[in-house]
């Protein structure tokens, strides 16, 4: 299985008629099953099409044409707009929202992911590249056409969560050259605030039978590791974790901001050091190099921890 | 993994401020302002020798560790992305180029799904070549894998680049890089 989405979701792109979103929509409609893309939406250009898909001027428009509720939708609108197409999406019942806009205002994207909360909708971003089921579907641009998608993905028992987008590519790449394939890999966004975290989304994989293990790309910035680490030791995962942290530069340089808009050391909390002190107290291994991570998942998955809590496995292939 | 200060040393910043941008970082700001077309920026100096042109956000701050791993000494951190133009990606390997105390650049990204390996290719041999330099002996190391690499590495081939795909980690191409650089200073 998968978490998220699977091959019979469906999804509308909002702004569909952008130079990105048409590339996007394309990617795919070709990838694995052919996702189904019910519609796009672009004020002003109702009654085109893009890629077969289409166009509306509005979400409840696009819902109207399905005759039934549309699952999800990819935001590619301006930054300034995205707030009303999110609101709008949420409004007409959509209830997964893969925002890939970047440069939001934070108190758009509060705002946001409050209503999401308020109506039992999920957000994933901003400013990331969406989710993949390898070889099922994929919900937003990430791992690019459906040929470079198709050689980086493979199927099989690793979730990957990943602040940064090319990096969910590049950790699923090395995962599959070592014959680990993916449950599901999801790019969550390289924002300050996005609509799911890691420890958020923990709990779908743990309900994933085909996830055995989770692999993370991690930066300096923010309380979502600390976050993570609380939410293991607190649930007695099943699962086992390696984390990948980059940026460990950036400890040196506080009040710089590298990568991405989330990613910057404004208190002690927010360096790598102490990020990777607190994911190995929660017993999730850090990585030093992406060749290292798969032999370091699969020891943890046959190790003495497989299984059941991951807690006391600290350290385990952190060569 | 050790990370001395050494290597940070002179513009970094390393009092809890962050400083005024260089006119190095500016003119990095101009190269990415000149299109619309993705990014080719987010320029930072630093005082070593090994020039970077790397991308994307999370690939960046990789790369910059790894070759600080390996005891390289980084000219700068910028970052490429989002599919700039060729005129783009050649105008931020121009500048870092033409940076005192550059003696080689490393090309380097996570595998790319939207920028082009070919465009970013054509870009940094275009800027090696006006400059007068030899794209061979400029760019220590070619490694970006994914869409249009087969386009990209024959150009490469072409040139004569040392490039690595997606076989060769992150990690790897900056140990490389780093060699490279060693040998030829000493």
């Amino acid at each position: 299985m998968s978490i998220l989405i699977d091959a019979d979701t469906t999804f509308i792109v909002q702004g569909i008629t952008g130079r990105e979103a048409v590339n996007l929509t394309r990617e795919c409609l070709d990838y694995g099953a052919g996702a189904k893309v019910v519609g796009g939406v672009t004020p002003g250009r109702l009654g085109r099409e893009v890629h077969g898909v289409p166009v509306f001027d509005t979400v409840a428009q696009a819902v109207a044409h399905h005759g039934a509720p549309i699952y999800g939708s990819v935001v590619t609108v301006p930054p300034a707009f995205t707030k009303d197409a999110v609101f709008e999406a949420i409004e007409n019942g959509v209830k997964l929202i893969v925002i890939v806009t970047e440069r939001i205002p934070r108190r758009d994207v509060a705002q946001m992911v409050e209503l999401a909360t308020l109506r039992g909708a999920r957000i994933i971003g901003p400013n990331c590249l969406g989710i993949i089921v390898p070889n099922v579907i994929k919900m937003g641009g990430i791992g690019g056409p459906a040929k470079n998608a198709a050689q980086a993905y493979t199927p099989g028992p690793i979730g990957v969560i990943s602040r940064s987008g090319g990096m969910t590519t590049e950790m699923s790449s090395t995962l599959s050259a070592a014959g680990l394939g993916q449950s599901t890999a999801v790019s969550i966004g390289g924002d300050a605030i996005i609509g799911s975290t890691y420890a958020e989304l923990m709990p779908l994989f743990e309900a994933d039978e085909q996830t055995q293990g989770i692999v993370i790309y991690t930066e300096p910035g923010g309380r979502m590791e600390a976050e993570l680490a609380r939410w293991v030791t607190e649930n007695n995962s099943r699962l086992p974790i390696v984390a990948f942290m980059a940026g460990r530069f950036m400890d040196e340089m506080p009040g710089m901001s590298f990568g991405h808009a989330g990613t910057i050391v404004e208190g002690k909390e927010d360096t790598a050091s102490e990020k990777i002190a607190r994911l190995a107290q929660a017993g999730i291994a850090v990585a030093e190099r992406i060749e290292d991570i798969p032999e370091m998942i699969r020891a943890k998955m046959s190790g003495p921890g497989a299984g059941s809590a991951s807690g006391g496995a600290a350290g385990v292939g952190a060569s | 993994m050790a990370f001395g200060k050494a290597g940070l040393s002179g513009l970094a910043p390393l009092s809890s401020q962050a400083r005024e941008a260089t006119p190095f970082e500016l003119a990095g700001e101009q190269v990415d302002a000149q299109d619309h077309r993705g990014v080719a920026g987010n320029v930072t100096e630093f005082d070593g020798n090994l020039g970077l042109v790397i991308g994307a956000g999370g690939g960046s701050l990789t790369l910059f560790d790894a070759v600080r791993a390996h005891g390289g000494k980084p000219a700068n951190y910028c970052e490429i992305g989002g599919n700039p133009s060729v005129s783009k990606a050649c105008g931020l390997a121009k500048l870092v180029l033409r940076k005192p105390g550059v003696d080689k650049i490393a090309v380097m990204m996570s595998i790319v799904s939207n920028t082009r390996v070919d465009i970013v290719a054509r870009g940094v041999i275009k800027a090696c070549l006006e400059l007068g330099e030899d794209p061979a002996e400029k760019i220590a190391i070619f490694r970006i894998p994914g869409a249009w690499e087969e386009e990209g590495f024959k150009i490469l081939e072409r040139y004569g680049v040392d490039y690595a795909d997606r076989s060769v980690s992150l990690n790897e191409a900056a140990r490389r890089a780093v060699e490279k650089i060693q040998g030829a200073a000493a």
